[in-house]
């Protein structure tokens, strides 16, 4: 087993720490986006404008199901990114793309159950409620959707140019992302998904 | 987190079988309404917050040492949130229970006023 750490000279690892700490305060950013998300649906939750609840739209296995495969994706990256530090890059692409699937199946779920709620006429115009519902889970989604389209374009590097330092930080950084992804979701699941059916 | 040697998938391991049981132990509570409303909030509410913190010291390794800057940047970024989710709970309740009621409202206030 070749410990990919103890390849990096000091230097790279320095850079590596810069780039790390850079990356987690974009992500603090973000977090501070989904938390006014977050404020905005708690004060507009219970304006439903004569429509329908959150009791009466969401499924709950069908949630469950989004949510265990989000989990899932979140652990495969992890593993992922431990096949990339020990410089294995078929098991790193394999680890990735499964994430990458999972994260397909994700949005699928997702878009299939935005196209539900419209097409009954449940769109983010219908009330209060549903414009925060859809500005927070969407929100969610594009990101989903947008590391997702990272993801794709860092298998094709590492399937082309290799375990290199710089594609190794990438993981590294995307591998953040996605835990960060999850642990939102965690809380969307529980705050607008299972509070309302306790 | 950080450009850490750990190259064992303990970590991921316990962080995933960790999360799976908060996720179905909230889940169960909603599914099959064992305790009353009151109780079952906070317990969803521990369950979220046991995730969160199984999730950022094993995914995302914030425990380790040379983390400092981060723990830092989360410690001030979780009082910036606090700061916009309560106030802005709390703001909006005021203006609501301050609202102006409705003409119907304030009739049916005047009528059970003269009746006593």
């Amino acid at each position: 087993m070749t410990d990919r750490s103890l390849a990096l000279t000091h230097e790279a690892y320095a850079t590596q720490d810069v780039t790390v700490f850079g990356f987690w305060l974009y992500l603090m950013s973000d977090c501070l986006i989904f938390a006014s998300l977050f404020a905005t649906y708690a004060v507009l939750h219970t304006n439903t404008f004569g429509g329908p609840d959150a009791r009466s739209l969401f499924s709950l296995p069908y949630v469950l199901a989004e949510t265990l495969i989000l989990l899932t994706s979140s652990f495969t990256a992890g593993l992922g990114i431990l096949a990339a530090r020990r410089d294995r890059a078929r098991e790193t692409i394999a680890w990735f793309a499964v994430t990458l699937l999972l994260s397909l199946s994700f949005l699928g779920l997702e878009i299939h159950e935005f196209a539900g709620l419209v097409a009954a006429g449940n769109g983010p115009s219908r009330s209060g409620f549903l414009s925060a519902y859809f500005t927070l889970v969407g929100t969610h989604g594009l990101h989903v959707a947008l590391g997702s389209l990272w993801m794709l374009v860092l298998l094709v590097q590492v399937a082309f140019r290799g375990l290199s330092d710089t594609n190794v930080r990438r993981l590294t950084l995307l591998a953040l992302f996605w835990h960060f992804l999850d642990i939102i979701w965690v809380l969307i699941f529980t705050i607008v998904y299972l509070f309302p059916f306790i | 987190m950080n450009a850490s040697s750990e190259t064992s998938p303990g970590r991921y391991v316990l962080g995933f079988l960790g999360s799976l049981v908060c996720t179905l132990a909230a889940y169960w509570l909603v599914a099959a309404h064992p305790v009353a409303h009151g109780t079952g909030l906070a317990a969803l509410v521990a369950l979220a917050l046991v995730q969160l913190f199984i999730q950022l010291a094993l995914f995302l390794h914030l425990g380790e040492r040379g983390n400092k800057l981060n723990q830092l940047a989360l410690a001030l970024t979780l009082v910036i949130v606090g700061i916009v989710v309560v106030g802005s709970l709390w703001i909006m309740y005021n203006l609501n229970a301050r609202m102006m009621p409705t003409p119907t409202r304030m009739l049916q206030y005047t009528q059970s006023q003269d009746s006593m």
